[in-house]
């Protein structure tokens, strides 16, 4: 068993190297290619404008379309929840902003539009039917705007009804990067809608995953590189009386080295055609995700990143296997082929010696003094045990953070209750429960088509975790999202005007959803009642008795979330997994290294619980050790790498999230270290245990 | 002492190392086993001390069936039972003369000071005494297998095996451990000396057995 190890441990480093490098590679190439490509595609609009007289041309502006009639309405789906609808008139196609009909056709007569979808989404489903101004709309298809400039569109007479003058111009222009400049030349607008944001909106999602796919792929690297240089050099030294004889025949120092290096890069490729199946079959649910993200038409997976990898990698195995292997160049012949002379490292004898004097049992300080007599080969054990360390250490606190933004995210209590009819009603008869309302609606506030939030009740019961400031509580104050605040150039301390009310911010809260463009006051400040009630402690049997329309809460999204985590997951597993062979390598090397040693004191009377007991010993520095280096390692990757995820979601993470690393979940992730090193000791001590002592003990 | 009863040990490949082979060796006895090189001597050693196991036939020493031990109890078994000696030694590099021959007392358990006593008498018995903090690789071969029987000895074994102790030694050198081993069988250890060296067998044994192709010649 122990020949075929070294090989095994090789295509496995190298099967997950390539995973990650396909996975992490493919969202690489994804996250700056389509997009653009369909905004090319469709001709899409630079600046998206709402308002009334608008200008065809301006300075910077390279060609317009429009203006098309555009309504904002809120509609009311059957079941009674409202939905904020931006319906402009159009025809299919047009010169900006080409809009693609994905199925069915397109409106013809009043009543009847077509929503705005993304491509792959399909329609609504059968049934679904909105009424605008107690009139029952006609859903007639779906359809495709690289810009998203609207969510809905009807014919222009329909809209123009709706639209009370209200009309939306689509701009290009000459310097796309130019759209505050070429927005400022527009003069006063209602609302604008940049490219920028689409494109950034589109990009968030690779923001999430890349830095910590980032940080699992250079992890997995490293640890692949380290392992395959050790089996390599381990691979040399339990070889030298082979390359003193393969040297004596005549084989020139490279072509040993070439030899050794062959040796790894077959099972090298191997783990790569391997690597390469799993990584893009991988690829494919996660390209999907991005691929709604970035509102174009999921593309596969994206070959040249195979490709690249596949050579790639094997580049990487050869030159690390080429620097492990040179000493097998250098090895003098008559040195390799003179008979394995005494341990002569001063400083592992003196280890031995002092283990030996200890009042330890001999079998476990025969192994503590182990790693002395080869400082580099522990070192590499030790490396390992760090990083598979580090690793669950970093994955147990993205895990963490992660379960904090979903929490924060998660805004439903134990029943929800409709109240579209008489919210004053709903909220007495709930008077002797914990419960919150809310209602929320699309506005354009400073100038932007915002998310706005009325909360009434027991508002902290809605959960919302602060970023920054603090939670509105007088009358007057809100609160909004970072990228409102950031898009809309507003301070904390800073006021808002939504519908005529002046608000002032007094905190910055953790909320994604409308791409953060959201704001949340006090009900009564928005001149809004709450069209839904969440209720805390109950269960819609209590609640439907008191005669409301209750049911329980469902769980709520969390789709990205549970992917990262499944994600984390197996990449953690996979790098333990590594981190594990790394040890099994070095113990298997330590191992027949000590063959005749372990046989001496067998043949003297050492039982086989007491040899395994002393390879473990000789793992258990490098497991502590590994634990002390890795754990922190860890910490500091994610204290790196979580907040920039939250950024590339374009969103601050609340401070729950980032501090994630108490007490307990310290001493969890401890535990890890010593952990690989142990599993990964056990399998050859018993195999050393069980090696037969004659065998190990005939003569030279 | 010692009785192998029609014991068979094959290896994969190739005939059978020792082929139903018999022999008793009563306490205090010290028998030579001889025979050429790969005709099962060794195999027979290993056999008795438990580090190996037949594939048919039994082994008994003193008065316990050894074929069919556990690893763990065949370990204890050798402790407390056998001492053994090779033909390369097998000293321990890393370890000084004193702590190698102290070994088989710390698998025991037993108490450093009286081991450490112990091991100190037996170094200076067998003429090793000065040696006790230098390392083997410093010693002379007949020095080394000097040191490789007092580990031997640490435990006060009954039963001493050993595999061509002198193999490895120039004429001399073979003498003294001959003349050793002789001395050891005069104090009343039950000897088994496996070699190929014929004054050997003859300078220090009661009985000779003959071993040729794995079957015992008598
Ligand atoms: N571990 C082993 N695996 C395979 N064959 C072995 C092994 N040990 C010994 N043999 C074979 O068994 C036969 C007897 O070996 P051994 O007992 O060592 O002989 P001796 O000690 O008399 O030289 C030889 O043919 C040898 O090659
Ligand atoms: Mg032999």
């Amino acid at each position: 068993m122990s020949r075929r190890i070294p090989a095994i441990v090789i295509a496995l480093s190298a099967l997950i190297a390539m995973t990650a490098a396909v996975l992490a590679g493919n969202l690489l190439a994804v996250s700056d290619g389509p997009f653009e490509d369909a905004f090319a595609a469709h001709n899409g609009a630079h600046l998206a404008v709402t308002g009334t007289n608008l200008p065809a041309s301006a300075p910077g502006v390279a060609a317009s379309a429009g203006p098309y009639p555009l309504a904002m309405v809120t509609a009311r789906s059957r079941e009674g929840f409202e939905i904020p609808l931006a319906i402009a008139g159009r025809e299919e196609g047009g010169g900006i902003d080409a809009l693609t009909l994905l199925d069915g056709r397109w409106p013809a007569a009043d009543g009847e539009i077509v929503m705005s979808a993304l491509p792959g989404e399909g329609p609504p489903p059968p049934g679904f039917a909105f009424t605008v101004e107690g009139r029952e709309l006609t859903i007639v298809g779906t359809a495709y705007s690289v810009t998203g400039t609207a969510s809905a569109w009807a014919t222009p007479a329909q809209a123009a009804a709706w639209a009370k003058g209200r009309t939306q111009m689509l701009y290009r222009l000459s310097d796309p990067e130019a759209v505050d400049a070429a927005k400022a030349a527009l003069g006063p607008v209602e609302a604008a809608a940049s490219w920028l944001d689409v494109k950034t909106a589109a990009e968030r999602d690779t923001g999430v995953y890349l830095p910590f796919l980032s940080a699992f792929g250079v992890l997995g690297l490293v640890l692949s590189g380290l392992v395959v240089g050790n089996v390599v050099a381990g691979a040399v030294s339990g070889g030298r009386r082979r390359i003193g004889v393969l040297k004596a025949v005549g084989f020139t120092p490279a072509q040993v080295v070439r030899g050794y290096v062959a040796r790894a890069l077959v099972p090298a490729a191997v783990g790569v055609v391997l690597g390469g199946v799993i990584g893009n079959l991988g690829a494919v649910p996660l390209l999907e995700a991005a691929g709604e993200a970035y509102r174009t038409v999921p593309s596969g997976p994206n070959p040249p990143v195979t490709v690249a990898a596949a050579i790639g990698l094997p580049l990487i195995v050869a030159v690390v296997a080429w620097a492990a292997a040179a000493r097998a160049g250098r090895l003098r012949t008559v040195d390799a082929l003179a008979p394995a002379r005494a341990t002569g490292r001063a400083r592992g004898r003196r280890a031995a010696a002092l283990a030996a004097r200890s009042p330890l049992p001999r079998s476990v300080s025969l192994g503590l003094a182990r790693p002395f007599a080869r400082p580099g080969r522990a070192a590499a054990v030790l490396l390992a045990v760090a990083l598979g360390a580090a690793a669950v250490t970093f994955a147990a606190g993205l895990a963490t953070s992660l379960g904090e933004v979903a929490a924060a995210r998660s805004h439903g209590l134990d029943v929800t209750v409709e109240a579209h009819d008489d919210p004053a009603g709903v909220a007495a008869k709930l008077a002797g429960h914990r419960f919150y309302g809310s209602r929320t609606t699309e506005r354009i506030v400073s100038g932007r088509n915002t998310d706005v939030t009325g909360l009434t009740g027991d508002t902290a019961l809605a959960g919302y975790r602060m970023t920054e400031g603090r939670w509105f509580s007088a009358p007057g104050e809100a609160v909004a999202a970072g990228p409102f605040l950031a898009a809309t150039g507003t301070a904390i301390g800073g006021t808002v005007t939504v519908e005529g009310t002046t608000l002032t911010i007094v905190g910055e809260v953790f909320d994604t959803r409308f791409d953060g463009m959201r704001v949340l006051a006090a009900a009564g400040d928005l001149g809004m009642e709450p069209d839904m009630f969440y209720v805390a402690g109950a269960t819609a049997d209590e609640i439907a008795a008191l005669g409301l329309v209750a049911e329980d809460s469902g769980d709520g999204g969390g789709q990205m979330i549970g992917a990262l985590n499944a994600i984390a997951a197996a990449f953690t597993v996979l790098l333990v997994a590594v981190a594990g062979l790394g040890v099994v390598n070095g113990v298997v090397l330590d191992v027949r290294d000590r063959a005749r040693d372990l046989g001496v004191h067998k043949a003297l009377g050492m039982t086989p619980r007491q040899t395994v007991a002393g390879v473990v010993a000789s793992i258990a520095p490098a497991g502590l050790l590994g634990a002390l280096l890795g754990v922190p390692a860890g910490m500091a990757l994610h204290t790196y790498v979580v907040p920039a995820m939250g950024s590339g979601a374009g969103t601050k993470l609340p401070v729950a999230a980032l501090e994630v690393f108490g007490p307990g979940l310290l001493a969890a992730v401890a535990v890890a270290g010593p952990v690989i090193a142990v599993l990964g000791a056990l399998c050859p001590a018993s195999w050393a245990a069980g090696v037969r002592t004659a065998t190990a003990l005939r003569g030279e | 002492m010692i009785e192998l009863n029609h014991v068979t040990r094959a290896y994969d490949a190739g005939p059978p190392a020792l082929n139903n082979a018999s022999l008793s060796v009563a306490a205090g006895e010290s028998v030579a086993v001889l025979g050429p090189s790969g005709s099962g001597k060794s195999t027979l050693l290993n056999l008795i001390a438990g580090l190996d196991r037949p594939d048919s036939g039994t082994v008994t020493v003193d008065g316990v069936r050894v074929d069919g031990m556990s690893e763990t109890a065949a370990a204890k078994h050798r402790r407390a039972r056998i001492g053994m000696v090779f033909q390369f030694f097998h000293l321990l590099d890393d370890l000084t003369v004193t702590e190698n021959v102290l070994l088989p007392a710390r698998l025991l358990g037993l108490s450093r000071k009286a081991a450490e006593e112990r091991a100190k008498r037996l170094l200076d018995d067998l003429g090793v005494g000065r040696f006790g903090d230098t390392h083997p690789a410093r010693l002379s071969g007949g020095q080394r297998q000097r040191v490789a029987v007092a580990r031997a000895l640490m435990n006060r074994p009954p039963v001493l095996l050993a595999d061509e102790p002198t193999g490895a030694l120039d004429s001399a050198a073979g003498a003294e451990v001959a003349g050793l081993m002789k001395d050891l069988h005069a104090d009343g250890h039950t000897i088994v000396l496996v070699t190929h060296d014929l004054a050997l067998a003859e300078a220090c044994a009661t009985r000779t057995v003959r071993l040729a192709d794995g079957e015992v010649l008598g």
